[in-house]
């Protein structure tokens, strides 16, 4: 058998064309031949994944299977608690930790029938990264190990790429779930914020993080996300509202919707690779053939939502850590102590005007969207660097392209939308706004099925 | 462009975070202020209303 998408999965199991195990041990296979190169997983659980597989597979042949995610292979980024299994952040801080409990996004998944292969790498914390001074290294990046996968959901995207997992989790507070994404060349969403609890995950910027899963295609998001999605009264931010079925209306198409394209982010305040500015133009051009319709909009400058980001971001994620900042700064990674210390080195009335300024910024992007259903952004800048060539300040001197929306909280996401000139995957942003997760699927499943070539995959994964 | 912050200031603002660095680690953070200094100036740039709130709201029926 190979590569299996997830939903393509999903159906082979619902048509017992194949069983949870066969699959959960081709994954166990595929890791033990190929994570030595990528590093994807900081533990692998194959004891678990079988426990969950014969449990699965019990169900498939009684006709009880509990949904179309039972039996389906995942792996959780290693800041979601998992019970009775390490949860390290990637640190040395928490290397021996062993949460009691799940995370409710992890409880929902399993209670989906989900078979847990383990927990993935992460940036120390979801935020320091690539670090080579950690317990563990750095995930690589399964179209060229020598290259970066982005983070901070670096695992998950080398994992779900190479085809070691159907899907995974990962979180956003920057760019995280987006940015592996992008130069992994899957799809990942950071929805709305307050649609999937945080609870049990290891917080960075309480005001900023999102949860989200990262799969190989549009579908096999939208699958995960229907299971993760719901109130949780354990997270103050969850909202609780009715969650809507996020595959129903999958192929409905983009025809009457109206799309901005966000010109200034990608000409003018960061450039961006020929091939990244060639995916823009030919996803607005499928767009347009689609019967969508098609206008620049205007935006505050990316330096503006980089600026509120980092004060905010900074400043929360050094108030959780504080104590170990100050008493074991040097049992963090290099690169995420140096990140962290700025928010240390801020006053009070910085945090708060930069929350004003957020509150500004959300009005002014919500006013410049106020006739249009989507916009349409670049991914990330080109397509992935060597891992050992990534600027340790790169997130100081540069803006991205995910920030503004981990501002605002509306949700977007990552899809492929051909490969760069050494070979490796691009992308876009597509945006939509508040709570309209199905809206963005549709739009990104048009552009998938045009430009996203799925049937490729990293040489080293075939 | 060079941090405006003097690094004797700089590094007053580390120790006041409770943060016992070398000498070179401030010196290598210090380099990477200047960064930071215009994120900074566009977050406390003045002209807000009075009553521009914050993006977060205290909401008391929430507990």
């Amino acid at each position: 058998m190979g590569i299996a998408t997830l939903a393509d999965a999903s159906r082979q199991i619902a048509s017992r064309a194949i069983s949870p195990v066969e699959l959960a041990t081709l994954c166990l296979e595929r890791i033990a031949a190929l994570d030595d190169r990528l590093n994807s997983f900081i533990t692998v659980t194959p004891e678990r994944a079988l426990a969950d597989a014969k449990a699965a597979e019990q169900r498939q042949t009684t006709g009880a299977l509990l949904g179309p995610l039972d039996g389906i292979p995942i792996g959780h980024k290693d800041i979601y608690g998992t019970a009775g299994i390490a949860t390290t952040a990637h640190s040395k801080l928490l290397q021996n930790w062993v949460p009691d409990t799940d995370a409710t996004t992890v409880r929902r998944l399993r209670e989906a029938g989900t078979v847990m292969l383990g927990k993935l790498a992460t940036h120390e914390f979801a935020f320091g990264g690539p670090s080579f001074d950690l317990p563990w290294p750095p995930a690589r990046n399964p179209w060229d190990p020598d290259h970066f996968t982005s983070g901070s959901s670096s695992g998950t995207g080398a994992a779900v790429a190479a085809g070691l997992v159907l899907g995974g989790t990962g979180s956003d507070t920057g760019g995280s779930v987006r940015g592996p994404a992008a130069l992994c060349g899957i799809a990942g969403i950071k929805p709305t914020y307050g649609l999937c609890s945080r609870a049990g995950i290891l917080p960075l910027s309480f005001s900023l993080d999102h949860a989200g899963p990262l799969a190989w295609t549009v579908e096999d998001c939208a699958m995960l996300l229907q299971a993760m999605a719901g109130h949780d009264p354990l997270d103050p931010a969850s909202a609780d509202g009715e969650v809507p079925n996020y595959t129903a209306g999958l192929g409905d198409g983009v025809r009457g919707l109206r799309v901005g394209i966000v010109r200034r982010w990608h000409e003018r305040d960061r450039a961006v690779s020929p091939a990244v500015q060639q995916g823009i133009d030919r996803a607005a051009e499928v767009w347009r053939e689609a019967g969508a319709v098609m206008r620049d909009v205007e935006m505050p400058s990316l330096f503006d939502y980089q600026a509120a980001n980092f004060v905010i971001m900074t400043s929360e994620a050094f108030s959780l850590h504080e104590p170990w900042m100050r008493e074991r700064f040097h049992d963090y990674g290099e690169r995420l102590r140096s990140r962290m210390v700025f928010g240390g080195l801020f006053a009070a009335t910085d945090y708060v005007q930069a929350q004003r300024f957020r509150r500004e910024l959300c009005h002014a992007t919500s006013e410049a969207s106020r006739d249009l259903d989507l916009l349409l952004t670049a991914g990330a800048p080109g397509e992935a660097p060597r891992i050992d060539s990534v600027p340790k300040w790169d997130g100081l001197q540069q803006p991205g392209f995910a920030a503004p929306m981990n501002q605002t909280g509306w949700p977007a996401m990552c899809v492929p939308v051909g490969f760069g000139e050494r070979g490796l995957p691009v992308a876009v942003q597509i945006i939509a706004k508040p709570f309209q997760e199905p809206l963005l699927f549709r739009a990104a499943h048009v552009i998938e099925g045009a430009l996203s070539e799925r049937s490729r995959r990293p040489a080293l994964a075939c | 462009m060079p941090a405006a912050l003097p690094q004797d200031d700089f590094a007053a603002l580390v120790r006041r975070a409770g943060l016992d660095l070398s000498a070179a680690e401030i010196e290598e953070l210090y380099k990477a202020w200047e960064h930071v200094e215009p994120m900074l100036a566009r977050v406390r740039a003045g002209g807000r209303p009075r009553e521009a709130e914050p993006a977060l709201i205290f909401q008391p029926e929430s507990f």
